[in-house]
Formats: C-alpha cells, structure tokens, sequence
C-alpha cells in the first residue's frame, strides 16, 4: 500500500512500475496486476504521464508499418530462384 | 488496445508458406536494409535460403522459421560487405512553427520523423521494436526469430522504446492526441 499511494519528488517513472507500464500499454496486463496498475496511475503522476507518453507512442510506432510489396513486386518474388531450388 | 492478430498457420508446402508470409517478409526487410537498401533483393535470397533449408525446417511455425532466415542472410550480409549502416540523414526542422500546417500533413510529417528515428535505432534495437511493435509478433517468436531469450527481448525492447521516446521529444510532442 505504501508503493500505491506514495509521493515523487522528481518526474520520472517509478522504477518497480515500468515494466508493468509497458505490459499496460501493450494491452497485456490482466486480472490484478491491470488492476495495481491502474490503481498506481490514478495516484502516481509521473507513472500515469510516462503510460500516456508511451501508448500515444505506441500507436503512432504501429501506423509506420511498411506498406505491403506491390502485385508485380510479389509475383516476381513468387517466380523467383527459390523455386528451381524447392523442385524435387 | 486492439488484441493482437498475429497467428501463424501450419506450413503446409514451401510455397503456400511463401505466398502466406511474403508480405511480412517484405516489409521485414524494408525495415532491415533502411531506405537506401533493396528489400526485394533481400527476400529473394532469403527464399532462396528457405529453399535450400525447406527439409530441415520442423514444421512448427513458418513465419518464425522464414524471418529467422531472412534475418541472418541480412546479418551475413551485412558481415559480408562491412557495411556501416549509417543512419538516414536527419530530417532538419521538420515541423516549422511558423507556418500554418494542415492536420494531415502534420501527422504526415510525424509518422516520417517517427520512422526515420526508427530507422536511426541500431538495429538489435531496432529488430525487437520492428517485430514486437510494428508487426505485433508475440514475444515469443521474436525471440525466437531474433536467437535470444525472452528476457533479453523484452529488455532490448524497454530500452528501444526508450530511446525512440527520447529522440521523438525533441522533434515532435507525443501526446495523448494525433495532431
């Protein structure tokens, strides 16, 4: 209890909390280690802005994904050398 | 956050393999050789590699197996030319403040800065964050893909994240909105 409800002086994460932060923003955390962090972000600032900070980041990470090759690119991929190789 | 999508299918044959996991095998590589390499070049080697290798391979899981393959024909490579793999070129000043820019082109702009930092990761770092955050490949297989343990992976990956959130907060400010 006393981690939950604790005072910072500085504005970084708690360190015992960060990897249950990236768990959270991952969407991985279940059952009651979701809920300890949840309940540890509604008290703790700094937690709360670096899960923030880190999800927001996430998201935008995910929207850069390449664009898959185009049609031409996969066929001539598909007809490549590897082919002659796989025959029997 | 969505629940993630990733799930690999039995590999039947080499070439139903292929086609199923060409496009991730594609953008796998894009993300490898940088924006001054050839992708194409690199999957049709590492095809060539999984050909060779297709009775060895265990059935188990094929995307895993093939972007293992591809990673290492990149590593060879890499070994092979002692390339540096220099960092793009940073995009100065991106975001001008003093003129009025358009929602879109703004979030435009960010997502290129967003993947020219990634692409200034060094690439162990790089990898993890590609595989686990881009892809959604489950820890699991990228670290299987990746030849390291669990731990190791989600280490490299709190650590890429970290750096990427450092080099993002000069440029651009990740909040809770998109711009």
């Amino acid at each position: 209890m006393k981690r939950l409800f604790h005072k910072h002086d500085h504005d970084q994460p708690c360190t015992f909390m960060v990897n249950m932060l990236h768990g959270q923003a991952e969407g991985r955390l279940k059952g009651f280690k979701r809920l300890y962090a949840m309940a540890h972000v509604l008290r703790c600032g700094p937690c709360r802005r670096f899960l923030e900070s880190l999800e927001a980041m996430l998201k935008r990470v995910k929207e850069t994904r390449p664009a898959d090759p185009p049609p031409e690119v996969i066929e001539k991929l598909l007809e490549g050398d590897w082919k002659e190789e796989s025959r029997p | 956050m969505p629940t993630r999508t990733y799930a690999p299918a039995a590999a039947d044959s080499l070439e139903s393999a292929v086609r199923r996991e060409l496009p991730i095998l594609y953008r796998f590589a894009t993300r490898l050789t940088g924006p001054r390499g050839n992708p194409e070049d690199l999957v049709g080697r590492a095809l060539l590699q999984c050909a060779k290798g297709w009775d060895r391979f265990d059935g188990q899981n094929a995307r895993a197996w093939m972007l293992k393959v591809l990673r290492n024909e990149h590593l060879q490579e890499v070994r092979r030319k002692s390339l540096v793999l220099e960092p793009p070129e940073a995009m100065a000043n991106a975001v001008c403040h003093h003129m009025p820019v358009s929602a879109q082109a703004m979030r435009r702009i960010a997502l290129e800065q967003i993947n020219e930092e990634i692409g200034n990761l060094p690439l162990e770092f790089r990898e993890a964050l590609v595989l686990c955050d881009v892809e959604e490949v489950p820890y699991k297989e990228a670290a299987t893909i990746l030849d390291i343990p669990l731990g190791t992976l989600s280490s490299r990956l709190h650590r890429a994240r970290h750096m990427l959130r450092n080099a993002l907060a000069e440029t651009i400010p990740i909040d809770t909105e998109a711009p």
